[in-house]
């Protein structure tokens, strides 16, 4: 049973040790599937309508939310999402007198980092724990890298061939 | 900015619009936000964009709910924060609610299990893609300051990548320990004249 004020401060504190919209994916899939709140199913799925859902695309864990706990859910996480950004406008006073202190620097680099490096290892392990792997699975991957690094293909043309080529491969 | 001020109102309209619009996300956002504010409106001058985005980035959370607030902010004050992030997240979040309850009941069809079988493996190459376009202008400012730096910048990418491959350790220790190892390290290639020593 899902207790939501700790579902709320598990999905704040997740967001406010991010960057960007995928950043508090990482420890909130840790936090959620050590008390069964969540499955690797339900990141999947919310990952993937966050993609396709219009606006940025960290509302992936509304969706999330809406799944695993409902309306409450989904209102607690928009919530625990869109206050941690909204730190910018003190910050913004503050910038010139802290950003250049080589300490604040370092530190929000190196949580960057640990994001950038961790983020696309989780969201692999969720596709693979949802759906397992095979070939048209990894061609899949490879070919969303491939044409998103070319820059020619919109991201939401590369993702909506990996949805064509599921139903095409997974009958 | 211009002296032609945006009201409330405006902005509320202007950032709705730029929100509905994106489907696919915070890349397209970032778009078509600068397309309105700075090209069409110009209410900002492209540096007030780009100093905008350095200071979104020391903020934790989605970069471009972040742009609105600051935008915003300086455009109307606190009511131009409610009008900007209000209209970028309160439709998207609607449609984002009504997609999930629709897509509860049709989960089970098959086609739907399939196309999203697909759909969560290329999401899975995007975020590699985020990831990538993450660490590679980082380590370029790290390689600028020292060779030290450089070296705890590429340790913390492939540690963090494991233990998150591992999925035992604590990831908040994990994402604490790099901010803090980073900011030692940073402050340390801050004064290149003093012998460096590493306790890590």
């Amino acid at each position: 049973m899902i207790d939501g004020l700790t579902f709320f401060w598990l999905v704040l504190r997740a967001s406010l040790l991010s960057s960007g919209g995928l950043g508090n994916l990482p420890l909130l899939h840790q936090d959620l599937l050590a008390r069964h709140w969540a499955a690797d199913r339900d990141f999947a799925s919310a990952l993937a309508i966050g993609q396709v859902a219009p606006g940025p695309n960290g509302l992936w864990v509304v969706a999330l939310g809406f799944l695993v706990y409902g309306l409450p859910g989904a209102a607690l996480s928009t919530v625990a999402v869109v206050a941690p950004p909204l730190l910018v406008v003190p910050v913004g006073r503050l910038h010139k007198r802290y950003a250049g202190i080589p300490a604040v620097r370092g530190f929000v680099r190196g949580l960057t980092l640990a994001l950038a490096g961790s983020v696309p290892v989780v969201f692999l392990r969720v596709a693979y724990s949802s759906y397992g792997l095979d070939w048209l699975g990894a061609g899949i991957v490879a070919l969303t890298v491939a044409l998103i690094a070319s820059r020619r293909v919109p991201i939401i043309a590369a993702l909506a061939l990996g949805a064509t080529l599921g139903i095409a491969g997974y009958r | 900015m211009s002296e032609a001020g945006p009201d409330a109102v405006l902005l509320l309209r202007i950032w709705t619009r730029i929100g509905l619009q994106s489907f696919g996300g915070g890349q397209a956002v970032q778009l078509y936000a600068y397309e309105e504010l700075v090209d069409r409106r110009k209410w900002l001058r492209a540096e007030d964009w780009a100093e905008a985005w350095g200071i979104c980035q020391m903020v934790p959370g989605v970069n471009v709910v972040a742009v609105a607030a600051l935008t915003g902010y300086r455009l109307a004050g606190w009511a131009g924060v409610a009008a900007a992030v209000g209209g970028l997240i309160v439709p998207s979040v609607l449609i984002t609610v009504l997609m999930t309850a629709g897509f509860v009941h049709i989960r089970d069809l098959g086609w739907v299990g399939t196309g999203l079988h697909g759909l969560v493996f290329a999401a899975a190459g995007g975020s590699v893609m985020v990831g990538y376009r993450l660490i590679r202008p980082l380590l370029g400012i790290s390689r600028g300051e020292s060779r030290l730096t450089l070296v705890a910048s590429v340790v913390v990418v492939v540690v963090a990548a494991l233990l998150a491959l591992g999925g035992r350790v604590p990831l908040l220790a994990v994402l604490l320990g790099a901010g803090a190892l980073l900011a030692a390290v940073v402050t340390l290639a801050d004064r290149p004249l003093e012998p460096v020593e590493v306790a890590r």
